[in-house]
């Protein structure tokens, strides 16, 4: 029997609300106020987000940030730093207690980010997933993952590259020696791909056509690699109300930016 | 007058490990132990919460005891971990700052 998820399709928005309401859609899962979810969206304006263990000022040019418009926000999830533009970003929640939470978080990796494999299958890309929380394509990454566990659930989130600017991201990144910059940006050219990259017909497609090409694609091949039934809904007021106090009290915080 | 206390920076991706970043502050002993440390880094730990913990709680150890009291704070306190293990700060230490090992030694260059 397919397991039911609501599917969340919550467009473009700040950095800030996004974490918020991911935080949120735990919460209410792990109240038991809401079903296991699946939520597709993007990211307006640009943002780079850090993982929790990493360190603000080692990681990110604050003041470069500030000048391209460039948001930046804390993850409640480990892992790198992510520039988040052109992609389609997802996050799944469930409960620990359900079939498809793996125990050990290497298992859960490899279960959950079946979907995006199959997702990108439906959209001519041929992936694998390559341990611990990558998704790549011809030896290069596509997909980064994230996963904490939390309140008795599972929260990942992850980003599929539609397109990448690695002068862009280098400009907002931090450098060990400006000297290093251009083989960074050489290296991330040869390790990273996206999907227009990778078929160069969707360069011809309009982005924001071509993401909501990819969330339908993610949709199905979530529901067809994880057996879900997707029951689409809307962000209920309450979970709304709760997501804007997240952004603005937390992620928005300072405090919370430079926790390391 | 009491010494400062050095501070060490190091950086690194040991094998079958993320970026790993450590900030030591080391008692300027001729056998030096940690008085903090932080480790930032791209790596995963499961409840991250915990992992603050599993910091402060190092506070004490040695440099050669680092990545053994790492492994047991972790059990302990019931961390999953991905990207990061007690092999991989010692092998970080061992690379770049192998002279907190073998203080007889001294540092290559001053911390």
């Amino acid at each position: 029997m397919p397991h039911e998820f609501r599917l969340l399709s919550t467009g473009f928005n700040s950095a800030t609300f996004n974490m918020g309401l991911d935080e949120t859609l735990l919460h209410k899962v792990a109240q038991g106020s809401s079903l296991p979810v699946l939520r597709l969206y993007g990211w307006s304006p640009p943002a780079i987000s850090l993982g929790y263990f990493q360190g603000l000022e080692e990681e990110v040019d604050v003041n470069a940030c500030r000048t391209e418009g460039v948001d930046i926000v804390r993850r409640i999830t480990g892992g790198g730093a992510v520039f988040h533009q052109h992609e389609l970003t997802y996050s799944i929640v469930l409960p620990l207690t359900h079939p498809l939470a793996e125990s050990n978080i290497l298992d859960s990796y490899r279960t959950l980010c079946s979907g995006i494999v199959a997702g990108l299958a439906l959209l001519g890309i041929e992936a694998e997933f390559a341990p611990i929380n990558d998704i790549v394509t011809d030896g290069r990454k596509i997909s980064g993952n994230a996963q904490t566990r939390k309140q008795g659930c599972i929260l990942q989130h992850g980003t599929i590259l539609i397109d990448v600017d690695p002068d862009l991201m280098f400009r907002l990144l931090k450098v060990p020696a400006e000297k290093n910059r251009g083989r960074l940006i050489a290296d991330v050219k040869a390790r990273v791909t996206s999907l227009r990259q990778m078929r160069p017909e969707y360069t011809s497609i309009p982005f924001e056509s071509l993401y909501e090409q990819t969330a339908q694609a993610m949709a199905h091949g979530f529901t067809e690699a994880l057996d879900l039934r997707l029951i689409p809904d809307e962000v209920q007021s309450e979970e709304l109300e709760e997501a804007v106090q997240r952004a603005r009290e937390k992620f928005g915080s300072w405090a919370w930016t430079r926790l390391r | 007058m009491t010494e400062k206390p050095a501070i060490l920076n190091l950086q690194g991706k040991p094998p079958g490990c993320k970026l790993l970043r450590l900030s030591l502050t080391l008692t300027k002993d001729p056998n030096p132990i940690i008085q903090s440390i932080s480790i930032h880094g791209d790596f995963f730990a499961v409840p991250e919460e915990a992992f603050d913990a599993v910091e402060r709680e190092l506070a004490g150890t040695t440099p050669a005891q680092l990545g053994r009291r790492f492994n047991a704070l972790a059990e302990a306190h019931s961390l999953q971990l991905a990207g990061i293990s007690g092999d991989g700060l010692d092998t970080l230490i061992a690379s770049e700052a192998p002279w907190l090992l073998n203080p007889e030694q001294g540092p290559r260059h001053a911390p």
